[in-house]
């Protein structure tokens, strides 16, 4: 216990030197100062904040509709070729995990289609023998896939390598646009949409009459649904089949 | 039922909460400031930079209590809590200027014995976090084991063990001082 009290006794003047008036008048203006600054950095930063969740809330509304990225484009009617023209083959539709499709320079140019009539369809097996899981539930392999898909429309410059306008327009807009153009001689509007996910297209959207056709871009094969009187211009390696035959 | 703020309430409750933080200032100035220096080890400027900014962390929460008491409890723990991160990023930076070549500066030279009190700072520097805060609280702030277990959350016999070992260690670095001052 003495031991103890011997420790504690040095610690008798382990103390600071007390503050002088001056310095506890400077102590205190100095405490006045920073709480003056923090409630300023605190009214400032909810400023910025309400005006973030204004200019967000304005945004959602449909606020500014930013100028449309147009991108100018011809869609051709590719007339059906003879029906011993071999179809091109359905592409695989993307699936998480596939690879980047390549650069959309690449996507076949012209896709040849049958001249007269859609080929048959093959019907739609009931069941895979693929496991328990019936056939509408699980992409069917690639040789199960249906080859008979006609290729009607395709566009005509290619895309740059990377994506390139459609990127652009995609990143820029995320939003429908309105474009003219020629379908089966009808003039019409298309309303496209698209997507892009890590850099590479995901999904062409175009409403354009009744028609539901798909697009190819790159290796990726995407829908595209027509709605009556209008159709999409989109200046992209874009390959539009129609797939009232496609049981997918 | 009032349904509409008065401006002019508002106002003298703002006033109102003014005085009585400069007020909680001047009372409690002193006594933070001292277990700041004690526990960031005897370093003036460090002590007067934790004890602001425990006052500027206490003001919106002042309001909060009515009893002195209370108050003096919570505002201890947030004085301890400040000079702990304090400590904490001191090391992270003397690190770094280890690693620079830099030296720390130095303190201004206290009153008394210069090198008694770096002794002293450098014992208490050896300490756990929990036995340095229990040895200053008890034995240089003159706090209960109750008061120092309840301004620490812990339980007062965990507060006597670090007590406990705190003299301990003290006794074992300091026992040359010891031999010199007896």
């Amino acid at each position: 216990m003495t031991d103890e009290r011997d420790v504690i006794s040095l610690f008798d003047d382990y103390a600071p030197d007390p503050l002088t008036t001056a310095e506890a008048a400077r102590f205190d203006a100095r405490i006045e100062r920073r709480l003056r600054q923090r409630r300023l950095a605190l009214v400032g930063g909810g400023l910025l904040f309400a005006a973030g969740a204004l200019a967000a809330v304005a945004g959602s509304r449909g606020g500014p509709e930013p100028v449309p990225a147009r991108v100018p484009v011809q869609i051709e009617v590719v007339e059906p070729e003879a029906p011993s023209t071999p179809a091109p083959r359905a592409v695989e539709p993307a699936a998480p995990g596939v690879p980047d499709a390549p650069a959309v320079s690449e996507a076949p140019d012209v896709l040849e289609a049958p001249t007269e009539e859609l080929p048959a369809v093959p019907a739609a097996p009931e069941r895979v023998d693929r496991g328990d899981v019936p056939w509408p539930l699980r992409r069917p392999s690639r040789q199960a896939e249906p080859e008979a898909v006609v290729p009607l429309l395709r566009t005509g410059a290619a895309l740059p390598a990377g994506g390139g306008e459609l990127a652009r327009l995609a990143i820029d807009r995320q939003a429908p646009t309105l474009e003219p153009c020629v379908v089966d001689g009808r003039e019409v509007t298309a309303l496209v949409r698209f997507a892009v996910v890590s850099g590479a297209v995901e999904r062409v959207e175009v409403t354009a009459g009744e028609r539901k056709v798909e697009a190819c871009v790159g290796r990726r094969v995407r829908r595209w649904k027509f709605d009556p009187g209008v159709s999409g211009r989109v200046e992209l390696p874009i390959v539009l089949r129609d797939v009232r035959a496609d049981p997918r | 039922m009032e349904l509409i703020a008065n401006p002019l309430h508002a106002e003298a409750s703002r006033d109102a909460h003014k005085e009585r933080f400069d007020a909680f200032v001047r009372a409690h100035r002193a006594a933070a400031r001292r277990l700041a220096w004690r526990l960031c080890g005897g370093d003036a400027a460090a002590a007067e930079d934790i004890a602001q900014e425990a006052f500027l962390r206490a003001y919106r929460g002042l309001d909060g209590f009515r009893d002195e008491a209370a108050l003096s409890t919570w505002f201890t723990r947030i004085v301890i809590r400040v000079a702990h991160n304090h400590r904490r990023k001191r090391a992270v930076a003397e690190r770094w200027r280890g690693l620079w070549g830099l030296e720390r500066p130095a303190p201004a030279p206290p009153r008394g014995d210069p090198a008694l009190r770096s002794r002293l700072s450098a014992a208490l520097d050896e300490l756990s976090r929990g036995q340095r805060e229990a040895f200053v609280l008890v034995h240089l702030e003159g706090r209960t084991v109750r008061e120092t277990a309840e301004i620490l959350g812990k339980a007062p016999g965990t507060v006597k063990s670090h007590l406990h070992r705190a003299l301990r260690s003290l006794r074992a670095s300091l026992a040359d001082v010891r031999a010199e001052v007896g």
